[in-house]
């Protein structure tokens, strides 16, 4: 068995049936063209996704706007310097304003959509729904042209979702199972990470193992057959994945890193997921997508912010600082964005109270590493966030500069059962939209 | 006028302006009103939740007959909810004492019975807060929760409070969670129906919401009543039955009924409260269930044809003790979950559940509804069957309205008439509007089938509760002399006898409606308020409305009163008198414009822009436009833009704009910016001149375009120091940063891009 089969194997046998696909079948037939694989050149190797499920505020976290009163900022209205000059982000943000030549901001992300599962679609696929086709998302499309079938040898898939996957669409679409992320499951957090198949949280490593000694004394097929090359080679297979399920466990296992670093990122889910993220890419994972909920923030919502936002802040922003520290800012992408922004103007009226609504006209995402430039400051909004004034950015133009940097060709076409021409990304102005200017 | 007489009336802005700080955040609202109705010629205690009502003084019910009072104010759980337990462990500490130790008394829900801090002011010492705690409690007896608990057998007492113990765990809804009690006093000659019931509070008014008064005994529902406890609540047919329902909950009503008995039972929920904002669906979805004492299903319904509010029309098999289940259909709740449902003997109209025999129970049909509305003064005829092609089509002379029905699934009606070319011809479906089940699909042919023009659902601003405008329109100009048909058909091809229609064939008879929202307005110290006006535009109508007043008492006045042509919405203004205004003043609108050479004149409709389901956004019909203000409210200066006539701004250029200013030193802190202008148009500069404030406005190359026409409305700020409680101080700085605020706007000017 090679060593792609026996991961296959031990991540199959501990996960259950949503990892059993690889073995099923389901992949592109042999015969079918292969698509185009990364150019394993590129700057990029990984990618970290950090997902603010619910649509963040740009006002309130990287596009403040202290001066269009209080109906807009609320009492967030005291933005911060960050260490580029001119440059002002959230007041809750201090830490990250410290990493703010590491870091891009797009301030100009359109798309027009103020529906959940449409916008979370679009920005990461990068494609208009519709024609009856799912589209992957761009961590499986990575999964296919980055992954397993080209080079990829880690313990773990190549796609990993943090903890959970946000359920609002097939994050593999039409591509298959094969390439969805493997959710991880559990709480980081926890004093036991307990990830889907590779950890127990009630059964210790040790115990586990006992538990497999024992089922071996009970084997009496295998014990009537000892010389059984069949037997023989699945105990060999399952030895194997036996090992390397330990192995991807440690992986997992925050224990190894010192107090004093898992405090920096804060112990928080999110926190701890930022650092798991980092051993991962350290690992060599291709695409890691944290997915952080709550960010929907229609009721309550400055009172959300001042509890997440310190959150986001440390976390991310030692995320930042240890990939640089560790050399591996340059060969990894982080983005963090959410589906669309907020209203800037805020809801103040019953049954709000002081919230903010769906905004897709206008938003924000941070990018660096992996050959984005920091620093920098793309786009621009109009003096209330309401409207991009400079510089739209449409999210296939965001995906599409990912693409790039991580040697993926945008207009590469991808593998389907329809015998469509299904490119990667669609192009905004025949690629004119890429964001050349902080690649 | 005197310095003092200047700082006094500069104080009365300024501090009438504090009062604008936030201002939509303090405006007053009502949620829900349990019970929301009550029987002619009764005394009703009615629970009026919402926010920002502790000084809620009076009650305004529109209409004659029925007379309201608050009684008190109920600060949220979160302020008494410790006080409520704490009779909640009294009370079961007593039912125990006096019923033995089959009663077990609930863990108490904090560990400590020390009051919050929002319920017990600082500074208070151990005594002092012990005694306003005793004070609170004692104040709390007539509390909606506890008031009834000396009524309750030990049993229900327990349940009872486990029930709240569960909702004090509950998400807070701040915008139910105040409550004010009335009483209202129905006299027995009041007309049944629906009034508007509105609060006036030292901010203003609230929003309405419905009241009605009934006709048939009213029942308030006794909790516990869910289907599994042992005795539920008896009622006798006929009844009105109150409710509310909580998460999870289900309210049950028994009643006997005897063999053959007909009865309708009609649930009233999103009638009483038509969207809910925060809530996916936007309405609570009420079912009817009805079960014969073996717990069998009699009948079940959901809805009314297209209307959610379910009505069941019910056969009762056999003499048996029944039990009526209501719920939401996906089990959700909250106080503002009301419903008043009508249970009673169907006696005036044929059955249509007796065609179905076998089948004792079917949900609501159209025959239940208000007879067919006449439009138009047109003539009418009845669809002929059969007409279900081409060969077979029903003739037609227009200007006609035909009444028809797409009778069974499949069923396509078609109407031919003859035309000339040149002619423009409106088809126009109304169906859903009336109830029908119909989703229309129309289409105009010419007589070889070539389709000249087809619609499906035609969305317009309407006020009501519809959400899926299904009903269709289309004008075409003919292309030529001959003969025409018209189809009618269900674009999902259903049908059957509720499937009724109304099809005007015509040439267009241009006309008009107009909204008003909000229909309650709260003046401040600003001299102006924005409303906003929408304008139907039928058959084709694209001219100018005029928007005025009809008979305005004095003091009142609109600013930018016009609807440009082609335009669907604009916001004006609307300036009163200064001073208070209590009681609220009731103002009618009209909107007049020039149609085919004539003038027409309509009323203009107020209405509520109420939000559904997070983001949509829906016009509830309101019977008044009802102006108020704070008892205290001091008007601020007359400050406008001096303007007369329209603005003319220059494409691609810019305008100056004087804003007058009295020569007060305290106005020179008033900031300007313009409030929701088009896009392209913004304020470039402001500049201090002589007489005030010279606005320069600008106007972008080609947005918006030569031609455009609208409202400038100007919306003014302030800044002040924060309180001690609201604004904290930076490091090294004594005072906290300036808040700055709106105080409102000035009135409308209209403008005009013009070329440069």
């Amino acid at each position: 068995m090679s060593r792609r089969g026996a991961i296959k194997t031990a991540l199959a046998w501990g996960a259950g049936v949503a990892l059993i696909d690889p073995l099923t079948g389901l992949a592109a037939p042999e015969d079918e063209k292969k698509p185009v694989p990364a150019d394993p050149k590129a700057p990029a190797r990984s990618v970290i996704q950090i997902w603010l499920a619910g649509g963040p505020c740009h006002l309130d976290t990287f596009d403040p706007k202290p001066e269009a009163g209080n109906d807009f900022s609320g009492p967030l209205a005291k933005p911060i310097p960050t260490s580029v000059p001119g440059v002002m982000i959230g007041e809750l943000l201090p830490m990250l304003a410290q990493q703010a030549d590491k870091y891009s901001l797009i301030r100009s992300l359109t798309h027009g959509v103020n529906a959940h599962e449409t916008a979370s679609y679009l920005v990461q696929t990068g494609h208009q729904p519709g024609e009856g086709l799912v589209h992957p998302c761009l961590g499986a499309v990575v999964a296919l042209l980055k992954g397993y079938d080209h080079g990829y040898q880690g313990l773990v898939p190549p796609y990993v979702v943090l903890t959970t996957s946000q359920g609002r669409f097939s994050e593999s679409g039409f591509l298959g199972e094969q390439y969805a992320p493997f959710a991880t499951g559990g709480d980081p957090n926890q004093k036991r990470f307990a990830v889907e198949g590779i950890i127990s949280e009630e059964i210790s490593d040790a115990r586990l193992l006992g538990r497999r000694e024992l089922l071996k004394t009970l084997d009496t097929l295998g014990m009537a057959l000892p010389t059984s090359p069949q037997f023989d080679r699945f105990n060999q297979a399952e030895k194997k994945a036996l090992v390397t399920v330990a192995k991807a466990g440690t992986l997992f296992d925050l224990s190894q890193e010192k107090d004093e670093l898992r405090n920096r990122y804060g112990r928080t889910t999110f926190g701890q997921s930022c650092l798991v993220a980092r051993r991962l890419v350290e690992h060599g994972v291709r695409y890691i997508t944290i997915n952080s909920g709550g960010w929907d923030t229609h009721k309550q919502h400055f009172q959300i912010m001042r509890r997440m936002l310190p959150e986001l802040d440390r976390g991310l922003s030692t995320l930042l600082s240890e990939l640089s520290e560790r050399g591996l800012l340059d060969s990894t992408i982080v983005w963090c964005c959410g589906e669309f922004g907020r209203t800037p103007r805020v809801q103040w009226a019953p049954p709000w109270n002081g919230g903010r609504g769906h905004h897709g006209k206008c938003f924000s995402v941070l990018v660096a590493g992996g050959g984005f430039k920091g620093g920098r400051v793309v786009g621009a909004s109009d003096s209330r966030g309401e409207e991009v004034t400079d510089r739209p950015v449409h999210p296939q133009d965001l995906l599409g500069s990912i693409c790039k940097l991580l040697g993926i060709d945008p207009a590469a076409k991808l593998p389907n059962d329809r015998g469509l021409d299904l490119q990667v990304m669609p192009s905004t102005e025949g690629g004119r939209g890429l964001l050349a200017e902080i690649m | 006028m005197t310095t003092s007489r200047r700082l006094l009336l500069v104080t009365g802005l300024v501090v009438a302006a504090s009062a604008w700080a936030q201002p939509a955040r303090r405006d007053p609202h009502i949620g829900y009103l349990y019970p929301a109705g009550g029987k002619q010629g009764s005394v009703v205690q009615v629970s009026a939740g919402g926010q920002f009502l502790k000084d809620a003084s009076r009650v305004y019910v529109s209409g004659s007959g029925v007379r309201a009072t608050v009684t008190r104010y109920v600060p949220p759980m979160n302020v008494v909810g410790k006080e409520l337990a704490e009779q909640f462990r009294q009370r079961l500490r007593a039912a125990r004492d006096g019923h033995g130790p089959a009663m077990d008394e609930p863990p108490s829900p904090s560990p400590s019975p020390a009051p919050s801090p929002a319920a017990a002011p600082p500074g208070e010492t151990g005594d002092e807060k012990a005694a306003a705690r005793e004070r609170r409690l004692e104040g709390l007896m007539d509390h909606p929760l506890i008031k009834n608990l000396d009524q309750l057998s030990p049993g229900e007492l327990q349940y009872v409070a486990k029930e709240f113990r569960k909702r004090n765990r509950r998400q807070r809804n701040p915008q139910i969670a105040e409550t004010v009690l009335l009483e209202i006093t129905i006299d027995p000659d009041a007309a049944p129906g629906d009034r508007e019931l509105r609060l006036q509070t030292a901010a203003g008014l609230t929003n309405p919401l419905c009241f009605q008064v009934g006709q048939l005994p009213e029942v308030l529902e006794h909790e516990p009543n869910n289907p599994d406890w042992p005795q539920i609540q008896q009622v006798q047919v006929p009844a009105l039955l109150n409710g509310q329902l909580l998460p999870g909950d289900v309210d049950c009503f028994k009643f006997r009924a005897t063999s053959g008995q007909r009865l309708v039972i009609e649930a009233e929920a999103r009638r009483l409260i038509p969207f809910l904002a925060d809530a996916v669906p936007g309405w609570f979805q009420a079912t009817l269930t009805l079960r014969d004492s073996g717990g069998n299903e009699v009948a079940y319904a959901d809805e009314r044809g297209a209307d959610p509010d379910p009505v069941m029309l019910c056969r009762i098999p056999r003499d048996d003790e029944y039990r009526l289940e209501i719920r939401d259909s996906i089990d959700r709740g909250r106080q503002d979950f009301v419903y008043r449902v009508a249970l009673r003997e169907r006696v005036d109209r044929p059955d249509p559940a007796s065609s179905a025999a076998a089948s004792p129970a079917s949900s609501g049909s159209a025959t239940e509804r208000e007879p067919w509305a006449r439009v138009d003064g047109l003539p009418e005829l009845r669809e002929t069957e059969p007409n279900d092609d081409g060969s077979a089509a029903q003739e037609l002379e227009p200007p006609v309205v035909v009444t028809g029905t797409i009778g069974q699934p499949g069923d396509e009606d078609v109407f031919r008439f003859r035309g000339r070319a040149g002619d423009s011809v409106v088809a126009e479906i109304t169906a859903r509007r009336q109830g029908s089940p119909l989703d229309s699909l129309l289409r105009l042919t010419d007589a070889s089938g070539k389709v000249v023009a087809w619609n499906d659902d035609h969305k317009e601003v309407d006020a009501g509760p519809i959400t899926h405008h299904a009903d269709s329109w289309l004008m075409a100009k003919l292309p030529a002399d001959g003969i025409y048909h018209v189809r009618v058909a269900d674009v999902q091809r259903h049908g059957g006898p509720a499937f009724q229609y109304r099809l005007r064939v015509s040439p267009p008879l241009p006309d008009f409606v107009v909204f008003v929202t909000p229909s309650g307005v709260n003046m401040g110290a600003a001299p102006a308020v924005p409303l906003t006006v929408q304008a139907v535009r039928r058959d084709g109508f694209d001219g100018a409305i005029d928007v005025a007043l009809k008979n305005p008492p004095p003091g009142f006045g609109l600013g930018g009163a016009r609807i440009p042509r082609g335009r669907e919405s604009i916001r004006m203004t609307l300036t009163a008198p200064p001073g208070p205004l209590d009681p609220p003043v009731a103002l009618q609108l009209e909107g007049h414009a020039t149609v085919d050479g004539r003038t027409v004149s309509r009323p203009v409709l107020p209405a509520d822009d109420l939000t559904q389901a997070f983001m949509l956004h829906h016009l509830a019909p309101a019977e008044a436009v009802l102006v108020s203000s704070r008892p205290n409210r001091r008007a601020g200066p007359p400050v406008r833009v001096e303007q007369s006539g329209v603005l003319r701004i220059p494409s691609g250029g810019t305008v100056q704009a004087l804003v007058r200013l009295p020569g007060r030193p305290m106005l020179r802190a008033l900031q300007f910016e313009l409030s929701e202008p088009p896009k392209g148009l913004s304020l470039q500069s402001v500049r201090q001149v002589p007489l005030g404030r010279e606005l320069v406005l600008e106007a972008e190359d080609k947005a918006p375009p030569v031609g455009h026409a609208g409202n400038l409305i100007v919306e003014v700020f302030m800044e002040r120091q924060p309180g001690p409680k609201e604004g904290k101080a930076e490091a090294g700085k004594a005072t906290a940063p300036k808040v700055r605020f709106s105080v409102g706007v000035l009135p409308a000017v209209p403008f005009e891009i013009v070329p440069r």
